[in-house]
């Protein structure tokens, strides 16, 4: 349609428009600034190819959005960006046109006009729908800004002003010979009063195109510069795997470690605290948070967010200065940090891929390794993986001690052995994790595989430690492991602790050990799809505690709790399913809704195990809640990680259904029914012993 | 203030220690070294006096083999001003000896309280601090768990039996470390680089023993291991019948009942 | 050989440790029984002062001196004034030519050492180390007056402990009683508290067990809460997680008692009861009573 800006109108235009733009850049410039504050971040660049496709699915495609329980509101949003993304090619078509006087190519086809039309009327749908919810419809845990509402009739505005013009437009003839006609916009124009037309057109107009040039202005001041943040954010998204922190490198070298300043974050952590959106779902998947502890996600990034925008300029003025330290932005802000457990459900729900564990850990690691104020709880616990190589502070030369009778040679009796069966300091000293490990010699056997252990010479991985932000002390068992993995000429690693295999396949390559890594239940769904074990239709040892039931027929139903360093950081959901699928006589149940990516973490990770947890209900205890609200019938609750075995152990004993539901390691059911299969490899003939 | 702080570098607690073939002495190879715990207290009773005043400084000083540098270096990484290395070989001399040669070390030094543990975990003889004190005609205080200044002095809070006593001790004066009020401080990661480029000078035990005929001194002439845990007895029966049995065995086999 | 027995008095009565110690020293040689009078609080270089005057005069072989927290204090000082060989906390000695052989715990209590102590020598006996003579009558004490300015300190004052009474601390005790969630709830600990007064122990609890609030966190066993060395340890109800194990491994004698055969805690106790805790309590707590009464 021809622009109402004839004569001065161009001029007006264009000088608002450098207004706006301008006022809008100016900010960006500002924050850029900021941004720029945070030390250089190397890892943030390379990896073009995925970074390019995550740009797609994530940001354009909005894959995020459409988690569950979001799905619908997902749409909602989606439908918006989609509509947002069309729309402001009409809108950059007015002005334009406005200031110019020419359009856009392509903005005169009927595909454009109606793909216009179409998402005004669908994105005025979902903001009257959205409008609607928070004002009639509450849940009672949403919290509505004033923001969220200016924002809502902004946007609101806009598709109301847009189709507005259209109807005038089209009424006063505006539109070109030549263009198609808008078909909402035409639909309209028969409700315009006559003569009214011309004025109707001038006025939307005009007001949509101040309310765009407003909202350039207003949109970096707020949250909804996530519309700008999210592409970099998503682009510059770190590369490592989701378990793995980021190396200190040169540590030796090093004067500061961690976060003891907002300018000790990277650039892309400033650039996370201004892409957050607000929308709380961090903090909805958070198990601390949603235990009453005074963890929420959101709180965390939002924290560093205002710490910079309310300090940063000083810092960029004076180099010396370092500001409030963030992890003392408030009293109560190491109680926050410290209840993490690192289960990623924050990562993982965040739609525009914001890492808050990389944050809690950086201001961990000021605070142990700077102030030397982690909890005293932990502190012990480091000091017993300093001295004795495993946090309980037990006997170091005992840690073979698990495998007495067994006749598991060590890679010092066996040096050519093929695996490495890393057993972890719980499978070594934990009376009930020994069983597991028993399990997977078990089932090692019946499939012929070779292997060995290190038994004295196995030292903790180091991983509590890391979590915990003693960096040094994790490269410090990490170098000491990775050392005598190097003596034996170690290159395939087995191990039954998420937690192990994660830092050992994830972060030992950071320090220069790379092994083929799996996690026992990675290798006994290869040795089923191998043929190397089968599994007995019956076992002649109740392995989940129902006395005296008939064995055959009976189907044992057992849900699947998903470890977070499997699932979530590792993205092992359907190996450990398919293992336990194959288990004659076992049904598998979930706990839904809580399961797999959603799974609910059992409490001991980030280093929690060793620490108490002084607040609200006990994670493992709302976990063992879940599994009762299921109903699923199951006898078992089945996981493959020895701190989940531990804690629902412990949460099952604390509810008092211990005797309806026992806890077990996947291995253990397997092991209980494991023989060799046709495929196994004969051990006799000078196999592992 | 100043504050010395005597320390001696002992098997650590996580050791599971075990006796050489000859059974005249421990198996030392390979095992985890770590300053006794209750030397642990006493650095942290000294540093928690340097946390409240900035000018006292805290001093340590070990007596032992090369190797007990490591837990010179764990003491400065906490926060210790200062170390000082007696060289001698392990179990060189006794107790008493070992008070005498110290004692010239804190002449030198005139700190105004020399602090230590109140025994060390490898002997657990308790006898160096009061000796210590007595070589240098100071009185001592022991089971310590709190210093605070006082005029000319500082007021120690002492362990007893249902509670404890406070008395005031005029500089100079020895003060055997119970408990401190904090867990012994993790060492930041800054300390610990700090204390590993930090120089420990060495002093030969002979300069500090100086002439004379040594103090008697004990002879361990043998170690022994009690018997590993395995399981243990399991008592059956009626319950009166258990629990006579159990005590009885507590009394006379077990001998920790009386 | 002279033997000289000095007493230690817990009030207004002396300790048993000074007969144990008489009883065992009346098979080697001469026994003369002391206590330092004149001195309101136990102190110790005033105390030596006294003694070593005397000693100087009378030259006994062997001082022995009870190992309570006053006694070793004392031994040592005393020792270092006198110049003579000492060993701490012995549980045993015998002559050995010129000297004397003692038995005494070392390394945290993990090792057994056998001492070769010359005479002249201070020697510090551990209170039960031996039985009470049977027949043996303890010579009443020559009193040895001690001079309290000789301490060099000034006494401020004494605060009693607030709670805890009469009990051992936790960390120091040579008795734990240690109860688990087994016990089912907080009633139980009056049972619990009546075995550790009869046994002389201090309380300590499960994880569990201080979690559910029933029992204080200072209480506590194990890797969170306190890692315990005492002679004997008792778990009530425990299962042995191996977060409780960490905090009591190295006692020297542990007795458990559990009503699952399977529990953990039975692969590490020295005497294990598989029963119900409730029904051990009550006969446990007179069979020790009797046991100690007989001795």
């Amino acid at each position: 349609m021809t622009a109402p800006t004839a004569g001065l109108g161009q001029y007006v235009l264009a000088l608002c428009a450098v207004l706006g733009f301008g006022a809008g850049l100016w900010r960006l410039v500002a924050l850029y600034r900021l941004v720029r504050l945070g030390r250089p971040d190397p890892e943030r660049w390379g990896h073009l190819g995925r970074r390019i496709r995550d740009e797609l699915v994530i940001t354009l495609g909005q894959a995020k959005l459409f988690k569950r329980p979001y799905a619908v509101r997902g749409i909602a949003h989606a439908l918006t960006f989609w509509g947002f993304l069309v729309i402001t090619v009409g809108t950059s078509d007015l002005l334009v046109s406005g200031i110019f006087g020419v359009h856009l190519p392509g903005t005169a086809s009927g595909a454009f006009a109606w793909t216009l039309d179409v998402f005004a009327v669908a994105v005025s749908l979902a903001v009257a729908l959205a409008a609607a919810r928070r004002l009639f419809f509450r849940p009672p845990h949403m919290h509505v800004a004033l923001g969220g509402y200016v924002i809502l009739a902004l946007i609101g505005f806009l598709m109301v002003s847009l189709l507005a013009l259209e109807a005038g437009g089209v009424a006063a003839g505006r539109l070109e010979a030549g263009a198609a006609p808008p078909p909402v916009g035409t639909a309209l124009a028969g409700l315009v009063p006559g003569g009214a037309g011309s004025g109707l057109f001038a006025l939307s107009w005009w007001a949509h195109v101040l309310t765009v040039l407003a909202f350039a202005v207003y949109l970096p001041r707020t949250k909804h510069l996530h519309l700008v943040t999210a592409l970099p954010n998503v682009f510059f998204r770190s590369p490592r795997p989701r378990g793995a922190l980021r190396l200190i490198e040169r540590i030796e070298e090093q004067e500061s470690f961690g976060a003891s300043s907002i300018r000790d974050l990277t650039w892309k952590q400033q650039l996370d605290g201004l892409t957050c959106t607000e929308c709380g779902r961090c903090s909805d998947a958070c198990p601390a948070a949603a235990t009453g502890k005074p963890l929420d996600p959101q709180k965390i990034v939002l924290d560093l967010r205002d710490l910079l925008l309310a300090e940063g300029a000083a810092l960029l003025a004076d180099p010396a200065a370092a500001g409030t330290a963030p992890a003392h932005q408030h009293e109560r802000k190491p109680e926050e940090l410290w209840s993490c457990t690192t289960c990623a459900a924050c990562v993982e729900a965040c739609p525009v891929t914001i890492e808050h564990i990389d944050k809690i850990v950086d201001l961990r690691r000021a605070l142990t390794m700077m102030e030397s104020a982690a909890p005293p709880e932990a502190q012990r616990a480091m000091t017993a993986i300093e001295r004795a190589g495993n946090p309980w502070g037990l006997p170091p030369d005992t840690r073979g001690d698990w495998a007495e009778g067994l006749d598991v040679p060590t890679f010092a009796e066996r040096p050519d052995a093929e695996y490495l069966y890393f057993v972890g300091c719980a499978g070594s000293f934990d009376r009930r994790n020994q069983k597991v490990a028993r399990s997977l010699v078990t089932i090692l056997r019946a499939a012929g595989v070779s292997f060995a252990i290190l038994a004295k010479e196995e030292t903790c991985t180091g991983d509590p430690a890391r979590r915990l932000g003693n960096e040094y002390l994790w490269q410090t068992q990490a170098t000491s492991n990775i050392e005598t993995f190097g003596r034996y000429g170690v290159r395939k690693v087995i191990t039954a602790c998420p937690h192990c295999f994660n830092t050992i396949a994830n972060e030992y390559p950071q320090l220069g050990g790379s092994y083929e890594t799996r996690h026992a239940l990675q290798v006994v769904e290869e040795l089923l799809a191998d043929g190397r074990i089968a599994l007995a239709a019956s076992d002649t040892a109740s392995s989940s505690g129902a006395d005296g039931a008939e064995r055959g027929n009976v189907i044992e139903k057992i849900a699947y709790h998903d470890p977070c360093y499997l699932g979530r950081h590792n993205g092992q959901y359907d190996g450990p399913r398919a293992v336990l699928d194959a288990i004659p006589g076992v049904e598998r149940v979930e706990i839904a809704p809580h399961h797999r990516e959603r799974g609910f973490c059992c409490g001991a990770g980030g280093g929690r195990m060793w620490m108490e947890e002084q607040v609200g209900q006990r994670v493992n205890h709302r976990r063992v809640e879940q599994l009762v609200a299921a109903d699923t019938g199951a006898t078992a609750v089945a996981s493959g990680c020895p701190f989940c075995l531990v804690m629902l152990e412990e949460g099952v004993g604390a509810k008092g259904i211990a005797d309806t539901v026992k806890p077990v390691d996947v291995l253990e059911l397997i092991a209980a029914r494991v023989r060799p299969g046709g495929n196994a490899i004969d051990t006799t003939a000078g196999g592992n012993a | 203030m100043k504050i010395l702080v005597c320390l001696k570098q002992v098997p650590d607690s996580t050791v599971r220690v075990k006796v050489a073939p000859d059974g005249r002495a421990i198996l030392t190879e390979g095992i985890t070294w770590a300053i006794s715990p209750y030397d642990e207290y006493a650095i942290e009773v000294a540093l928690e006096r340097k946390d409240a005043d900035p000018t006292t400084t805290v001093s340590v000083v070990a007596m032992g083999p090369a190797r007990s540098r490591d837990a010179l270096r764990q003491a400065l990484a906490m926060g210790c001003d200062d170390a000082t290395l007696v060289t001698m070989a392990a179990e060189e001399v006794g107790g008493l000896a070992a008070a005498r040669a110290l004692a010239t070390l804190v002449t030198e030094r005139k700190p105004d309280l020399v602090l230590c543990g109140k025994q060390a975990s490898d002997d657990d003889q308790g006898l160096v601090g009061a000796a210590l004190a007595e070589a240098l005609g100071l009185p001592h205080v022991a089971m310590v768990t709190k210093l605070e200044p006082a005029d000319g002095g500082a007021h120690v809070t002492k362990e007893v039996d249902g509670g404890h006593e406070v008395w005031k001790a005029p500089f100079p004066a020895v003060l055997l470390v119970h408990k401190s009020e904090k867990e012994p401080r993790y060492p930041s990661l800054p300390g610990i680089m700090k204390a590993k480029k930090k120089e420990i000078p060495e002093i030969a035990l002979a300069t500090l023993l100086g002439e004379g005929a040594a103090p008697p001194a004990v002879t361990v002439t043998r170690l022994e291991q009690p018997p590993a845990r395995g399981g243990g007895k399991l008592l059956t029966g009626a319950m009166a019948q258990i629990a006579t049995e159990l005590a009885t065995l507590l009394r006379d086999e077990a001998k920790v009942l009386s | 050989m002279k033997i000289w027995i000095v007493g230690e008095r817990k009030d207004g009565e002396l300790r048993r440790v000074t007969a144990e110690m008489a009883g065992k020293a009346s098979d080697l040689g001469e026994v003369t029984v002391l206590e330092v009078t004149g001195l309101e609080r136990p102190s110790p270089r005033a105390a030596a002062t006294a003694l070593a005057a005397k000693a100087a005069a009378e030259s006994p072989d062997l001082i022995l001196i009870g190992a309570t927290a006053a006694g070793r204090d004392l031994a040592a000082r005393l020792a270092a004034k006198l110049g003579r060989a000492y060993a701490a906390d012995c549980t045993d000695l015998a002559p050995a030519g010129d000297a004397l052989e003692v038995r005494r715990p070392m390394y945290a209590g993990k090792i057994r050492a056998t001492v070769t102590v010359p005479l002249p020598a201070v020697v510090g006996i551990r209170p039960n180390a031996f039985p009470l003579r049977t027949g043996y009558a303890l010579p009443a004490p020559v009193a040895v007056a001690a001079d309290p300015a000789a301490e060099g300190l000034s006494f401020v004052r004494f605060e009693a402990a607030a709670r805890r009474g009469q009990r051992p601390e936790l960390a120091e005790a040579r008795v734990v009683v240690s109860g688990g969630r087994g016990l089912k709830g907080p009633e139980a600990w009056t049972q619990v508290e009546a075995l550790a007064d009869v046994l002389g122990a201090a309380l300590g609890a499960s994880r569990a067990v201080t979690d559910a609030g029933w029992r204080p966190n200072e209480e506590q066993v194990g890797q969170t809460g306190r890692t315990v060395t005492p002679d004997l340890y008792v778990a009530l109800g425990i299962s042995g997680a191996i977060q409780h194990l960490a905090g009591m491994t190295s006692s020297k004698v542990i007795v458990a008692v559990n009503k699952d055969p399977d529990a953990d805690i039975f692969k590490v106790c020295d005497y294990g009861v598989v029963g119900d805790v409730f029904e051990f309590l009550p006969a446990f707590t007179a069979a020790a009573k009797a046991a100690k009464a007989g001795s």
